[in-house]
Order: C-alpha cells, then structure tokens, then sequence
C-alpha cells in the first residue's frame, strides 16, 4: 500500500513537471503572422534574430552543453555522442547526395542553420558558449544574447555574420 | 516455513569445530539470510570498466539504471545489448603451513563460471526544440545469486573425509525498466524509472559424513531450495552539470516489495553406526511471503578534464530495515539484529584517446557484506580495467574486468578460512541510429 502511494507521487511529480511546462520545449511556439509569410528565397526565417539574437550559435534550440572539447575535433565523437537524431531528418544529409532532386529551400535552410556534427562536415573549433538567458517577457523557447558572453564567441558571431552578408551580397548580384 | 531457515546435522557439526566458516556458516546461523540484500553484481562495461561510478557520468542506457536523470544526455535512439561471464573460486581450509589445532581440516578449492545475459535497453529521445525529453526501456540482470562452495574435514585417525560440505547456487534477478528523463534547465537534468523485478536463486545443499570410529552415523544429505522473486519498485534521479569541469548526481531507490514463492526439496538418508539402521526421509516444502528492501540513496560526482573523467559515488542502505511480511514465520528483529547500514563505494576514471576511438578506464569498488559477520577478514573489494571503442561513429564496443576478494576467517585461529575469488567480464555493444 505504501509503495502505490510512493508510486502515485512519482507520477505525481512527473505529470506536474510537464502541466507546468519547463525548460524542456518540443518545438517552438506558433509566431503570429507567421503563417502568412513565405520563403523569399533570400534568407530563411530572416525574422528569428528579432527574438533569437544568438540563433546562429543556437540553430534549432541546440544548447550545447558541457561537452568534452575534443567532440569537436573528432566529429565521429560528436556525431554518437551530441548530434540529436533528428536532426538528419530537419536538416537532411549535407550534400544530398548525387542524383536526388533536393529543393532548393531545403538547401538554403541547410546552408544557414548546418549545425555541428553534420555528418561529413568539416571539423570546427567549439565556440565558447554560456547558458542562454531567457527573458521572462519572451516568447517561450526564443534564445537572447546572454550579457557575459565571452569574447571567442562573439568574434564567432560577427565572423559568421558577415559570411551571411556576403552570401545574400552575392546572391543579390 | 521463513526465508532461509537451515539445521543440517552437517553444518551443526562444523559449528562444534574449533573453527567455522564464515558465509556459509554466517548463512546458516544467521538463519535468516537473504541472498537479494546487498546483492550487486553490476551492469554495462563502460560502467564497470570505471569501478561502477556512474550517477553522475553515465551518459548511454546505462543510465535507466544507475541514475535515470542521465538519460537526457542521450541524442540519438540507441539499442543496447550486454553478456557477462563470472568465475568464481571459492577455497576453504588453513592458511599455515601446518594445520591448525587438530587435523580436521582439508584444503579445498572449488569453481564455477558462468555465462549470461546481462541487458538489452533501448534509449528514444523525443525530437526537442530546446532541453531534452528522453524514454527508455530495458531489461538488466541486476542481482546474481552464482555462487558455490566446498569444504571437507578429514578424519586424522584414518586419513579418510569425515565430512564433505558443498554448496551450489545459480540464478539471478532481472530488473524490467520503463523510465524517462527531461532537462529542467540547460544543466539541470531530472529522471525516474519504473522496474519490474523478476528472477530466481536456485540453492542446493549436499553433505556427507562419513561412519568413523567415533561412532559417527553415516549421513547423506541433499536439500535444494528454489526462490521464485518478484517485485517492484520506482527510481528517480537527478544530475546537475555545475560547471564545464563539475557534475553532480542523486538517486533514490524506493523500497523493493518482493513476492518470493518458495520450494524446499530435502533428502536425508543415514544410517547409524551402532544399529546399522537406515532411515530415509524425503519431504517438500511450498510457501510464500513477502520481503520489502529498505531506501537506498546515491550520490555521485564526476570531474572532466581535457581527456579524462574522474568519478566517484556512494550509496547508503540500510538492511537492517529489511522488512518480512507476517506470514514469512520470520521476527522482523532478527533482521535488526544481523544486518546493518551500509556504504557502497564506487571510484573511477576514463581517458579518452580520440585518434584511437578509444577510451580506456579503471576503477575501483567495495560492496560491504549486508549482515554483520563474526569471521569477515576482507570485505568484497573490486578493481576493475575496461576499454570502449567507438566504431564508424554510430557504434560502441566495450569490455571491462572485474576482479575481487574476499574472505572469512576465524580470529581465534586465524588459520581457517572460507575465501572467494571473483573474476567477472562484461561485454557490451550499443548502436546509435
């Protein structure tokens, strides 16, 4: 009798964690007007660093965590250990392989939000990333600039915008 | 009829010797002895490989057992599959050059290996835009009851075995598992599990004693005892990621009701020296009671460096809140009286050598003996060696070994001994899709 009592307080517990909501999201809120809008052809979701300042280090909510840093030299370590599986289906194999008809939507998402660990990319340096801060006004699961990011990562950050700015520049012409 | 209750004419005798036996006498004293208390035998080679030390470093279905908040590190669907192989020696006899006090005692050693399945889990993590959301299910073989025992004394009149003593066990428990794991924070990592117990210990007694000139009765004696277990139980774990170089972890057990069937099976046959009259009795005994396992509470902490991971957890229990249902025949007393709080010890380190796809580790462990023994001289100490080796990155190999001692003695000789030399091998594959 005292464990069903035991066991009806896990489930207790369990079941308020996720009624209450928590950290944990399993996709991003619907964003009003949203729908209305359609892919331009020049930047996918250009409008997710309004509320996602950092989404280019977070691509698809992806917090890194502590992970050991040769995960990043060794993909192979990264890719078992750290690469969520999903993400082959959201972002699909890197190159798309000879001969598939891959739309060129999904490459342009591809292009902009590869994560690391893809498999076959290349190998790259960890950027030195801290907890996102979350505002309490947010949306829930948009990501904001945390205020003591440290230098590496904001480096990172400029360098990848302006090889986005380069991109869309060449595009344009 | 209660739990372990044995009086063999054989036993009593070795009880009227100037030395006993520690766990199989403790066994037989104790009266009370359950083999499920204080029984871990351990799961996954990467585990054992690092001594065992897991709540805080687990990061594979490993996980629904030693800390289930660590299944969140998961990212990718794993199924799991493990084999163990134990061999086991047990040695009695003296220690000295000579024997000790009388000529009774002969030197005896004894082995049995065994081979078995160990687990099969499969790990789902649920696609998350932030945290992570983690199921898993699996089966582990939990507790071993493999064991075995082998004791002779000689009469020193006539050179010829007096009493030949042996003791086999096999079986095991298996632990049924369904839990889940969800981050809270980015680094705060929340988990439970539900586990079905299912297992049996299979227990066979046989002595005999020999007529001699001290008018001692031919006596054949063959008892076996089969234990049907089942029971359940909850975990919940927690793991907090303090800092890139810190993790800490907890675990609660809640107490385990077990439902164990019973089946005795005795057969004795003497015939006494004087008359040279045989008697012949043979006899089954059924029954059911129930036994509920106390709380047991781990900690654990685990540093990361560059290459390396140091781990560390304890876990404490106290047996003597070992808890028998009414019917079992048995005072709840007794257990207060024979067993105690424990602290199981786990240490280990892994360093990873990425070129090679390999990660070696070593560790350490002590398992206390749950009840309190008169004739402990070395308690159950483990070392442990293993290696993993990541294959074309969606795959895991790895192996480990553990070997450990222990060992009963008789403090008023110091010479008698009942000794146990474990050597156990744990193989385990994983394939990450």
């Amino acid at each position: 009798m005292r464990n069903r009592w035991v066991l009806l307080g896990v489930i207790l517990i369990i079941t308020s964690i996720f009624a209450a909501g928590c950290y944990t999201v399993l996709s991003h809120p619907g964003v009003q007007g949203e729908e209305q809008q359609t892919y331009n052809g020049t930047y996918y979701r250009e409008h997710c660093t309004d509320c996602h300042a950092d989404y280019h280090q977070y691509p698809y909510g992806y917090y890194y965590g502590y992970s050991p840093d040769y995960y990043w030299n060794y993909p192979n370590y990264g890719h078992y250990y750290n690469y969520p599986w999903w993400w082959d289906w959201y972002y699909g194999q890197p190159s798309g392989g000879e001969g598939t008809s891959v739309p060129s939507e999904r490459i342009e998402k591809r292009r902009r939000l590869e994560p690391p660990y893809v498999p076959g990319g290349e190998a790259i340096n960890p950027p030195a990333l801290t907890v996102p801060y979350t505002a309490p006004a947010q949306v829930p699961g948009a990501v904001q600039e945390s205020p003591n990011q440290q230098p590496q990562q904001q480096q990172q950050k400029e360098e990848q915008k302006k090889t986005e700015e380069g991109k869309i520049d060449k595009r344009k012409r | 009829m209660s739990g372990r209750i044995f009086l063999s004419t054989a036993f009593l005798i070795l009880f009227l010797t100037p030395s006993i036996f520690g766990q199989e006498i403790d066994r037989n004293y104790l009266q009370v002895e359950e083999p499920s208390a204080g029984n871990f035998f351990g799961v996954s080679a990467r585990a054992m490989g690092m001594g065992g030390a897991q709540i805080a470093t687990a990061n594979d279905a490993a996980g629904l057992v030693y800390n289930p908040a660590r299944l969140t590190k998961v990212k990718r669907i794993e199924f799991s599959g493990g084999m163990t192989h134990q061999r086991i020696e047990n040695e009695t006899g003296y220690t000295g050059s000579t024997q000790p006090l009388s000529s009774y005692y002969q030197n005896e050693s004894i082995t049995q290996s065994n081979t078995r399945f160990s687990s099969a889990n499969i790990v789902l993590p649920v696609p998350t835009y932030r945290g992570s959301l983690v199921f898993a299910a699996g089966v582990n073989r939990m507790m071993s009851f493999d064991h075995v025992f082998h004791s002779t004394l000689i009469d020193p009149d006539l050179n010829t075995i007096d009493l030949d003593a042996l003791a086999l066990e096999t079986g095991g428990i298996n632990m049924w598992s369904f839990g889940g794991a969800l981050d809270l924070s980015p680094n705060i990592s929340v988990g439970a599990a539900v586990n079905y117990w299912k297992g049996q210990d299979d227990y066979l007694q046989e002595y005999y004693i020999q007529p001699s000139a001290k008018n001692v009765s031919e006596i054949r004696e063959r008892n076996q005892y089969l234990y049907d277990y089942s029971g359940w139980n909850a975990k919940l774990g927690l793991s907090v990621d303090a800092s890139k170089f810190l993790s800490l972890g907890a675990t609660v057990d809640f107490p385990t009701k077990f439902s164990i069937d019973q089946d005795f099976n005795f057969n004795y046959d003497s015939t006494d020296a004087n008359t040279q009259q045989e008697f012949i009795s043979q006899y089954e005994e059924l029954g059911n009671y129930d036994l509920t396992h106390p709380y047991s509470f781990g900690l654990g902490a685990a540093l990361s460096f560059k290459f390396v991971t140091l781990a560390g957890d304890v876990y404490f229990t106290d047996w003597s809140q070992l808890k028998p249902s009414a019917r079992s025949g048995v005072d709840e007393r007794l257990y207060k009286l024979i067993y105690q709080n424990v602290t199981r010890w786990h240490v280990g380190a892994e360093f990873a050598l990425p070129e090679l796809a390999t990660n070696l580790r070593i560790g350490f462990y002590e398992d206390p003996i749950p009840f309190k023994s008169t004739y402990l001289k070395t308690d159950r100490r483990y070392f442990t060696l293993g290696a993993g080796f990541l294959i074309d990155q969606v795959m895991t190999a790895d192996i480990a070994w553990n070997h450990g001692i222990y060992e009963f003695r008789d403090d008023r000789v110091n010479m008698v001994k009942e000794s146990y030399t474990v050597d156990k091998f744990f193989l385990t594959l994983a394939y990450r899709l």
